[in-house]
């Protein structure tokens, strides 16, 4: 195995700065220096990222042939064990690294944006788990282990997008988060239950093996269309996308690293680990097509009427990885993956702008001594005015995707428990008897 | 030597919070004296559990009763120090105005009651304990004087007192009747086979009484009434609820395995609507505890259904999750209490904002919340994962309707997180009302329950260990490789 064990200490590393750290907040009493925390979680991601050095030096030096390190199981019972498999490609290793460069940025970036920020402890512990989390999905040798990272980024999400706790707005949008990852989550689950019971097992090389038997007895099609839905979830497409604008509640700086940089492009890397299974299926490779096209055009439209930067940003961030997804259905991932990696970059970038971009407007028009005009508003004039006001009113209400959700998933749900309830409460009287307090 | 150690582990905290219902008077004391009697019992439950690897360790009659046989395998190894550790944990960190004298027997009988039907291996005597662990909730019932808290406590006492009831009568005439050597002893009963024959008629009984102790659905009333009425209702998930599974292993399976199969199928059923109802009312509630009785229903389900799959992976990880969920929730509870004990309230509607005065408080509520619904790093990651393999083989559907409900429980989880300690903060509290963050007794409590879910979930193997011989005896006696095809090599 040799240099190959040091790929699980891309994860590692970043996890045992955020446990030290919880460690040092939970047993103090007195509050940790900025300094100290910066310098811990800098040290966990550089060591991070001098490990995804050494696996790409490794890998590049074996002749580009994945590097499938496994260390036995983590916990057995009867026949089952869950493998510690870690596998390294060109896939792992570009947006492993794209991931190391930009978390250390943002380790940098926020000592000062945040700096005497009440949550500054917080950021950084949270950072520290997405970056484990993040790290952990690429390297992931199995979707089981995959399926941890996955969670960990979901959860370390949500957390940051309720950063500013104190207000309602973030906290709401918190949970809209949450509850779209944790739904589509379960596509990501299905599709590993039906992998143990086709295959019995979930560790890629040995998946990938398998495929290249038919008679192995899996159903592609069906996994496929559940990994689709985990990826629509966590990459914002259409019609559960409706999070990503509403993401923008929590600091720059993580929303240029998850929404701009990571978290968004984590169900395109999905797709891109598992196109194997659906590059065969033209079924699900034309759900994944279907999806993205939708999805880009109507964010697209949607970004057209956003009334500010971030919001516009984060409409045209699901367009382009909406992009991404048709790339993958068309049965081009390695251009997927090339399109990510430096549609992640630029967006980083622009979404670390979007605080001085009004500045930046108003320099320019100093400059210039005149407005530019706005390009694409003169798009549209090919269309006639009915449609237009039509499409208007179509991406200025989202295409009323979230209405629909909301009255079709989450009141029914809600009004089901809230009759139910009652029907409890009748039953022994405790209605009558007053409430608990 | 042993027999007064396992002995001691049932009657010497019914005794001692007997003793403080009579002579003490006074608050402290009588809480001192709770917790002293009750960490007194953890070092000897631990080195039970340390040496209770093969050969099994087992104990002769306790003397004093003209029934009784003790014995501890791996199945109860793991849960004596288990609940000797979570009732030192209630009684430290539960808020000192629910802790009077009443209340430290009320928790100390609940604890030995608990251990003892652990440590049972008398049929009799596993009943007596049985019955008894659930005395206090009515005791504190009837002094309380909520109609509601009564009548869920009858509830419960007809739904899991009286059928163990007669089906532990029931087993000892017809061993008596059947000339077993010793009727009142398990392993005796369980080799009889004219007691056997007459199983269809028991089995069911016995698990009317476990699935209701379990909380599950449709005898799962009384749960969230408890839990959201009952002053000491933090002993309910702590303490008594994990008893259904072991029960449930101990008596069911142990005694009429075949018959107890033959039920897993409307078992497998009513685990799989548990676990979605009681995920789906607790979505909906506005009461912090009540929510955690239905969050407990889901996750009793969930437990069930890895048992009901009589599969290596689906039993063991389905004792696992209980052990886990029980920490978890026990953890959650006494954080919503030290809420209500500091804001007059558990209702969500009439909370928010409190991270900022508690921000310590916020955190191990999460961490809690997250180990509860199987969040990676954590025991319950190991443990769902293991009944899902479980089921993958033979119950796909299943699986997936049970993955569905814990991630319902997630989303309710951390909802209620939100409504809590996020936001802005409640209209309904005083501004400048002091809400302190959770005292050092508390926070190491909170702080040592974390650090156990973690360390079970970095290093599990242990874990799942100790109890491999005996689910393999459950699963043989089940005849699970009987009729069960081998599965593939993964």
């Amino acid at each position: 195995m040799g240099f190959d064990a040091i790929v699980p200490f891309a994860a590692a590393a970043p996890a045992v700065s955020a446990l030290v750290l919880g460690a040092a907040i939970a047993l103090r009493r007195e509050r940790l220096s900025e300094r100290t925390v910066v310098a811990t979680a800098t040290l966990g991601l550089g060591l991070s990222f001098v490990a995804v050095l050494v696996a790409t030096i490794r890998w590049m030096q074996g002749g580009l042939e994945p590097l499938d390190v496994r260390f036995g199981r983590w916990f057995h019972a009867g026949d089952y064990g869950f493998p510690l498999a870690f596998y390294f490609d060109g896939a792992s290793a570009a947006f492993s690294f794209v991931a190391s460069v930009l978390l250390l940025a943002t380790a940098r970036f926020s000592a000062n944006y945040l700096h005497r920020e009440s949550g500054f402890v917080r950021f950084y512990v949270i950072v520290l788990v997405f970056a484990a989390g993040a790290q952990l999905l690429v390297l992931a040798g199995s979707l089981d282990l995959l399926f941890a990272g996955w969670e960990l980024v979901g959860i370390s999400s949500v957390l940051l997008v309720a950063f500013f706790h104190e207000r309602a707005g973030p906290v709401r949008a918190a949970i809209r988060v949450l509850v779209t990852y944790r739904l589509c989550d379960v596509g990501l689950v299905l599709a590993a239950v039906l992998l143990h019971q086709s295959l019995h097992t979930t560790v890629f090389v040995d998946v990938f093996r398998a495929q290249q038997h038919p008679a192995a007895g899996a159903p592609p099609m069906w996994i496929a269309l559940a990994l689709l839905f985990a990826a629509m979830g966590k990459s914002a497409q259409f019609p559960v996308g409706g999070w990503l604008p509403r993401a923008m509640e929590g600091p720059t700086a993580s929303s240029a690293v998850f929404y701009g940089g990571l978290s968004v492009h984590a169900g395109v890397f999905l797709l891109v680990r598992s196109a194997p299974l659906y590059a065969h299926e033209p079924v699900a490779a034309g759900a994944i097509i279907v999806v993205g096209a939708v999805t880009a055009g109507v964010a697209t439209l949607s970004g057209q009427v956003s009334p500010d930067a971030k919001s516009s940003l984060a409409y045209a961030t699901i367009a382009q990885v909406g992009l991404m997804f048709v790339e993958c259905g068309l049965g081009f991932p390695r251009i997927a993956l090339l399109h990510l990696s430096t549609h992640a970059l630029l967006r980083y970038y622009q979404f670390l702008q979007t605080p001085s971009v009004l500045e930046r407007a108003l320099e320019r028009r100093a400059a210039l001594g005149a407005t530019v005009a706005d390009e694409s508003a003169a798009r549209w004039e090919i269309l006639g005015v009915r449609f237009r006001r039509y499409l208007y009113r179509l991406a200025i209400e989202r295409f009323e995707v979230e209405a629909a959700l909301e009255r079709l998933v989450a009141r029914p749900v809600l009004a089901l428990s809230a009759r139910l309830d009652r029907i409890e409460r009748a039953l022994l009287h405790s209605e009558q008897d007053g409430d608990e307090r | 030597m042993r027999t007064a150690v396992l002995g001691a582990l049932g009657f010497f905290p019914i005794l001692v919070g007997l003793f403080v219902a009579i002579v003490v008077r006074n608050r402290s004391v009588a809480r001192g004296i709770g917790i002293a009697a009750s960490a007194l019992l953890v070092p000897f439950a631990f080195v039970i559990f340390v040496s209770s690897e093969a050969p099994l360790l087992s104990a002769t009659s306790v003397s004093a009763l003209a029934v009784g046989d003790l014995e501890v395998d791996g199945l109860s190894a793991v849960l004596l120090p288990l609940v000797a550790c979570l009732s030192v944990a209630v009684l430290v960190a539960i808020p000192r105005a629910d802790v009077d004298a009443s209340a430290v027997m009320s928790l100390l009988i609940t604890e030995g009651a608990t251990l003892g039907v652990l440590v049972s291996a008398n049929v009799v005597l596993f009943g007596a304990f049985w019955s008894l662990s659930l005395l206090p909730m009515a005791s504190e019932a009837r002094r309380s004087g909520d109609v509601a808290l009564r009548r869920a406590t009858r509830w419960a006492a007809a739904l899991c007192i009286l059928p163990m009831a007669f089906a532990i009568v029931a087993v000892v005439l017809l061993a008596i009747v059947g000339h077993v050597a010793s009727p009142f002893e398990v392993r005796a009963i369980a080799e009889s086979a004219f007691v056997r024959h007459q199983a269809p008629l028991i089995t069911p009984l016995l698990l009317v009484a476990c699935t209701a102790r379990m909380g599950l659905f449709p005898f799962h009333l009384w749960v969230p009434v408890a839990l959201g009425r009952g002053r000491l209702s933090v002993m309910l998930p702590s303490v008594v609820s994990p008893l259904g599974s072991f029960a449930i292993v101990r008596l069911a399976l142990g005694l009429f395995p075949i018959q107890t199969r033959a039920w897993c199928g409307a078992l497998m059923v009513m685990a799989t609507v548990s676990a979605l109802y009681g995920a789906i009312l607790a979505l909906g509630q506005h009461h912090a505890r009540r929510q955690l009785g239905y969050l407990w229903t889901s996750v009793a389900g969930f437990v069930l259904a890895g048992i009901t799959t009589l599969d290596a992976e689906g039993l063991s990880g389905a004792l696992v999750h209980d052990l886990a969920s029980t920490i978890a929730i026990t953890g959650l509870a006494l954080t919503v209490r030290a809420v209500e004990a500091r804001t007059g309230t558990a209702d969500f509607r009439r909370l928010g904002g409190l991270v900022l005065h508690a921000p310590r408080m916020a955190t191990g509520y999460f961490l809690l919340g997250a180990a509860a619904v199987g969040f990676p790093a954590t025991i319950t990651f190991v443990s769902e994962d293991l009944v899902v393999q479980g089921l993958v083989r033979t119950r796909p559907v299943v699986a997936v309707l049970l993955l569905t409900a814990m991630a319902i429980n997630g989303v309710t989880l951390v909802r209620s997180f939100k409504r809590i300690f996020l936001g802005p903060p409640s209209a309904h509290l005083d501004e400048q009302q002091a809400i302190p963050d959770l005292l050092p007794r508390e926070r190491w409590v909170s702080i040592v329950l974390v650090a156990a879910l973690l360390a079970g979930g970095f290093v599990p193997t242990p874990l799942l260990a100790i109890r491999r011989q005996v689910e393999t005896g459950v699963l043989r006696s089940a005849g699970h490789r009987a009729d069960v095809a081998p599965p593939a090599p993964r």
